[in-house]
Order: C-alpha cells, then structure tokens, then sequence
C-alpha cells in the first residue's frame, strides 16, 4: 500500500506543463519555414552545384532573372514571358547587376534563350553571371 | 509517511516559468537572422559576340589551339571532337591549360539543345576547376554540336582518323574549333 502512495506522489511531479513550449517551438518552425525560401533574391529553383563559384552576399544587389524547370521566366518574383522579358527587366533593374538562376531540370535551350534575348538587347551583358549552389566539400558531386 | 511529505513538497516546484525562456529563444532567433546573411553563388560565363558586332579577329598563327566542349542531348562529352568520359575531360583540360598564359586559358561550351542545364552548368565548373580562366559559350547551332559519326569514332580509336588540332594534324591556326563533322556516310 505504501509503495502505491509513493507512485501517486511521483505522478504530480511529472506535471511540467509543456504546452507553452511546444507552442514556442512550433511558432519557430513555421517562422523558419516561410522565412527561408524567402531570404534569398528571386524564385524558388533547384540550382545545379558547383565547387568554383564564387560567394558574395545576398544583399538584393543583383537582379534575379530565373528559368524554372518548365522553362517559364521570372524577373525577380514576376513572371514575364519571352516578349516582355527585356521591358520588365528594364523596369526593375536600377543599374543593378544580372544573375541567371536557372533550375537545374530546365534545358540548355530553355536557359541559353533567355541569355542570348538578354545579352541581344542590354548593352554590357557580354558576361553573364549564372547562380550555382555550394557543393559542400566532402559531398558527392552532383553528377546527374 | 516521511516519504509522502516530502513528495508534496517537490509538487510545489512543478510551475516553472518558461516565460523569460520564450523571451531570450526568440531574441536568439532574432539575431541570427541578422548575423547569418543569405549568399548567392556565381559563376561567370562569356557569351559569344552579338550578330551585329564585328566577327572577333582569327587567332593569330601559333596562339594554342581552342578547346570547345561539345555536350550532345544524351548528356555525353566531346573535347573538340573526340568523345571522351567526364575523368578523361578533366584530365585532358587540365593537361591541355597547363602552361598556357592567362589569356589563352579559355574553354568554349557547344550544348546541344535538349542537354541538361544542370549538366552544362557541370562542365563549366569542371573547366574552371580544371584551370581555365574564362568559360564561354558557342553560338547554339540547330543542328546542335558536331559530332564524329560512329565509323569516324572506330577510326579514330583505331588512330586512322587525324582531326585538325591533334598532334600529327596539319597546321590550321585560322580553322574553328569544330570543324564540321563530314556527312554521314
């Protein structure tokens, strides 16, 4: 009988009310999951990797042409398509510098129009900067 | 009975106050949002001259001869011309710019067009992993990139078959990079 009563006493000390916390913890989450992909300039694509690129600063310095995989065009966030790709890119650019952030399941063409429609209609864009992601060292190659 | 009363009073400690907690995880948060800015990587590739503008002057006579990748729609390589795996291109790259001045270390990218840009992407990180200083790309062609035709290929692992750039090739300074494959038989 006393060992019943000392088992009843250890089951109000387990009373910790998590509940606050796992609120906490689930409001971080959703935080970090809408914020992430938002953080970086431009559309959501899958980059193909590469170890040579070079790394500066995310500091909405550059505009973000990007070609997803479908081979639909975004300026930034906006979706244009072939026509008005040059005009849009006109509006939003304010002497900022170009990126091309292609997904990586798009097609050379796809990719390779939308520079040569660039490089054909704005003047000093005879270098064009493609975005890449890190491969880390150690990792396998993305060789697919 | 000692034990039962000294069970309730660690009860009275359960409430522990998560609050100031709560307080100093979110500033947590917060300042690495701030402190961990978000990078973007970049390559640099060269585009060919625009139709209006001046063709480029030919290579002057002795300069290294071009190196141009060719990537065929089934995601295979060719070093100008000869079908080669991915070891064997970095290998051949990298043999083949060693000792050249800074700006004769140049590889030119020919993708077909249905390749994948995940792979083009691959091949222009591996020539500048291999040492070249600027990647460009060739003008797309229709036809997509030249390539050996399977009996070319034979002749050539059969050392019969000599290509313009290749030790034994007569001298051509001014030819392309890709000369066009001749007709299929």
């Amino acid at each position: 009988m006393g060992a019943k009563v000392g088992g009843k006493k250890g089951g109000a000390m387990a009373d910790i009310n998590v509940t606050p916390l796992v609120d906490v913890v689930l409001v971080l989450l959703i935080i970090f999951m809408v914020v992430t992909p938002m953080l970086s300039s431009g559309v959501d694509v899958k980059l193909p990797k590469a170890r040579t690129a070079e790394e500066e600063k995310d500091m909405g310095q550059n505009l973000v042409i990007g070609v997803k995989g479908d081979g639909s065009i975004y300026v930034d966030k906006t979706k244009v398509t072939k026509e008005n790709l040059v005009a849009e890119i006109g509006t939003q650019r304010q002497n900022r510098s170009l990126v091309l952030k292609g997904d990586k399941a798009a097609t050379y063409k796809q990719v390779r129009e939308v520079i040569d429609l660039i490089h054909e209609n704005i003047a000093g864009t005879d270098t064009m900067m493609l975005a890449t992601e890190k491969i880390k060292d150690g990792a396998a190659e993305g060789g697919n | 009975m000692g034990a039962k009363v000294g069970g309730g009073n660690k009860g009275g400690m359960d409430e522990i106050n998560v609050t100031p907690l709560i307080d100093v995880v979110l500033v947590l948060l917060i300042i690495f949002m701030v402190l961990v800015p978000v990078t973007v990587q970049k390559m640099a590739s060269e585009l060919p001259p625009k139709d209006d503008a001046a063709p480029p002057p030919p290579p002057p006579p002795g300069a290294p001869k071009q190196l141009l990748v060719a990537i065929y729609e089934d995601n295979s390589f060719a070093l100008n011309l000869v079908p080669m795996d991915e070891t064997k291109l970095r290998t051949e790259l990298t043999t083949q710019l060693k000792g050249r001045v800074k700006d004769d270390k140049n590889v030119f990218i020919d993708g077909a067009a249905d390749a994948k840009y995940d792979t083009v992407v691959h091949v222009i990180d591996l020539a500048r992993d291999s040492g070249a200083n600027r990647v460009g790309f060739a003008d797309m062609k229709d036809e997509g990139p030249a390539r050996l035709t399977p009996d070319q290929v034979i002749q050539l692992n059969a050392g019969t078959l000599v290509l313009p750039g290749m030790p034994g090739a007569p001298a051509d300074p001014a030819a392309p990079a890709a000369p066009a494959a001749p007709a299929t038989p």
